[in-house]
């Protein structure tokens, strides 16, 4: 699935939460640490297994955003320190849109042995997947890119939030 | 912890006070929890459902915050550790996964799964933790198993040292601890909390010149005094008198044919364990079990207690004078004369003349009856000069009137159909009781009664009717 035809389907939502403070809206951006997820492989992110010690700090946010022109897959690791400062000293979703609208949301895990492989989850409370199928489709937009890729899945109450065996 | 009103509505929603706990207590917000998160529950789910009370009790404002921020809070540390206590435990208890998994009534590849921390609804890891007596509210939460450690470990010294505890046994037992520790919690929180009427432990186990049975003999007295049931009166009902008027928590379960019963002290809570199997069938020695365990539990200090203490019924059927063992020895002398004081019984056997009517009267089973009675004349009347009826005879059943009174087994006749023996008791109307104050959610009082919600509140009637002093 492209990005476009995802974004047909589940068109750019705004936030489900309220901003809790006017620093979780700023957009930030490639001076900021904002990466565009474009075909594999991912060189750039740090790179983690999503069950490893390292896994806090590489863990990367990305949205299907149409904050740009053309729709684009921004990233950005969670725990980057940006200036000035966050509040919450963690990246949230909405910064990588300003506070718009978006498709869909979640984290991701560049494999530390292969910048092909990516571990993706729908973990985003504002623009996080409604459905299993949904995220099934989001994690499909990566593969479409190049990417072998591994879906969290789906955890009894939303998006799975570990990576474990089924 | 001081949280502005505003925050407050937005972690629970439309609600009074200006405490969190205050809070908590008047919301109406329902939370659900999966094996990795919590989030605020919308619409149907396949997650555990917590009121805003239970919630806040089990994880803390932080993370009901969490979910008003963020969407939701990750509870899970790691990954695994959704499995490493399960397995921890169970390996603890020495109980090996078919016994687990049939207890649980899940498969073997589910308790294996869920051991390995493998992707499985959050209810079947809750299912395992409690047959293993763990708190299910942290599974997955916490790293290490938590509650009823010790008497996990107890539970395996236990089968080591004597071998007859089989693995249903211990299973059994393990998941008692959990409905021990989970009932305790409950009944704090609705403040049925236990009045022990000024009875402390009593460390004197006595001497050669005044042996341990007869400390059991005043303790019994001191007792009967502090509750206010004079020599003379039977006591119409040990199950009442445990549950009701001291507030000790009562469990009944299947434990084969070799115990009697036990105590177990979990999260600071005293339980008595009575078996339902074996000779405590007979309502006399039923009794003599529960006076007995009490004896211990009300007596015996912690150190004695080992937090987890099985009788057998070869201990409970000998006269307390040849028991070496003077922790024994003194619990046996406390349960018949708590049952039938020498003085009375004795009064009472002169005046009627009928040992039958004697036993019938104080509900202490024949031969302890005897005892008592030739104790209490000093050897002038002999066991063997005291005829009893037999017990298939119109004239025990005439003096027979307390198999009612100390109905343990409700289960055939439990609004809750199949409900298993440990939860059929008083443990379920608490359940029912609290989910009523929102103190958990319907959904949780079902798990723990192993039914629907929809059949939890249609049994709500029916249990109170079993159990109206739980809503007194």
């Amino acid at each position: 699935m492209t990005l476009q035809e995802f974004m047909a389907q589940y068109p750019p939502k705004v936030p489900k939460k309220p901003h809790a403070n006017d620093d979780e809206i700023r957009l930030l951006g490639s001076s900021d640490g904002v990466i565009l997820v474009g075909p594999a492989p991912l060189e750039t992110a740090r790179k983690a297994h999503p069950n490893s010690k390292d896994a806090d700090l590489a863990r990367q946010l990305w949205v299907f955003s149409v904050a740009e022109s053309a729709p684009s897959i921004p990233s950005i690791a969670e725990r980057t320190v940006v200036v000035p400062p966050l509040q919450s000293g963690k990246v949230k979703h909405s910064n990588l849109t300003g506070g718009g609208k978006a498709s869909c949301g979640g984290e991701l895990w560049v494999d530390p042995a292969n910048a092909r492989k990516l571990y993706v989850n729908g973990a985003s409370g504002r623009y996080g997947p409604d459905s299993e199928k949904e995220l099934a489709d989001a994690v499909a937009v990566f593969s479409g890119l190049g990417f072998e890729t591994v879906n969290f899945g789906w955890d009894d109450v939303g998006p799975a939030r570990f990576l474990r065996e089924r | 912890m001081s949280v502005d009103p505003a925050t407050l509505e937005r972690v629970f929603g439309p609600s009074e006070g200006t405490t969190i706990e205050a809070r908590a207590r008047s919301s109406e917000r329902l939370f659900a929890r999966g094996l990795d998160q919590l989030v605020q529950a919308s619409g149907p789910t396949s997650g555990r459902l917590l009121t805003a009370r239970e919630a806040l009790e089990a994880y803390g404002f932080d993370k009901l915050l969490e979910v008003a921020n963020e969407g939701s809070a990750l509870l899970a540390p790691s990954a695994d550790a959704a499995g490493l206590p399960l397995s921890t435990r169970r390996k603890q208890l020495g109980l090996d996964e078919r016994t687990v998994a049939a207890r649980a009534h899940v498969t073997v590849e589910e308790v294996q799964a869920c051991e390995a921390s493998r992707r499985l609804p959050l209810r079947t890891y809750e299912k395992i933790g409690r047959e293993i007596g763990l708190d299910e509210r942290f599974v997955a939460v916490k790293r290490l198993p938590t509650i009823n450690e010790r008497i996990a470990l107890r539970l395996r010294n236990l089968g080591d040292e004597v071998g007859a505890l089989g693995q249903a046994t211990v299973a059994t037992l393990a998941e008692v601890a959990w409905v021990a520790a989970t009932q305790g919690r409950i009944a704090d929180q609705l403040g049925l909390v236990l009045d022990r009427h000024g009875l402390e432990p009593n460390s004197n186990f006595g001497t050669s010149d005044y042996p341990a049975y007869r400390w059991g003999y005043l303790l019994a007295q001191e007792t009967r005094r502090a509750i206010g049931r004079p020599a003379g009166e039977p006591i119409a009902s040990m199950r009442e008198l445990i549950e009701e008027t001291i507030g000790i928590i009562l469990i009944q379960c299947d434990l084969g044919d070799q115990i009697a019963g036990a105590t177990i002290e979990s999260q600071n809570h005293r339980s008595i364990v009575v078996n339902l199997s074996g000779a405590n069938r007979s309502v006399y020695v039923r009794r003599t079990t529960m006076a007995h365990e009490l004896g211990h539990l009300l007596f015996d200090p912690v150190q004695e207690l080992s937090t987890l203490r099985v009788d057998d019924y070869g201990e409970l059927e000998r006269p307390h004078e040849e028991i070496a063992d003077a922790v024994e020895q003194r619990a046996n002398a406390f349960a018949v004369e708590l049952l039938a004081p020498q003085e009375a019984i004795l009064a009472h056997y002169e005046k009627s003349g009928d040992i039958t009517e004697t036993v019938g009267y104080f509900g202490l089973g024949p031969t302890p009856s005897k005892h008592q009675i030739r104790n209490a004349s000093s050897g002038r009347i002999t066991p063997a000069s005291m005829r009893v009826a037999r017990s298939d005879s119109e004239e025990w059943r005439k003096y027979s009137s307390f198999e009612g009174a100390e109905s343990l087994a409700v289960i055939d006749f439990h609004p809750i159909p199949g409900i298993r023996p440990s939860r059929a008791g008083r443990f379920g109307a608490l359940a029912i009781r609290a989910a009523q104050e929102r103190i958990i959610s319907w959904d949780t009082a079902a798990s723990w009664l192993e039914t629907t919600e929809e059949g939890a509140k249609k049994a709500a009637d029916g249990i109170r009717e079993l159990f109206p002093s739980v809503w007194k």
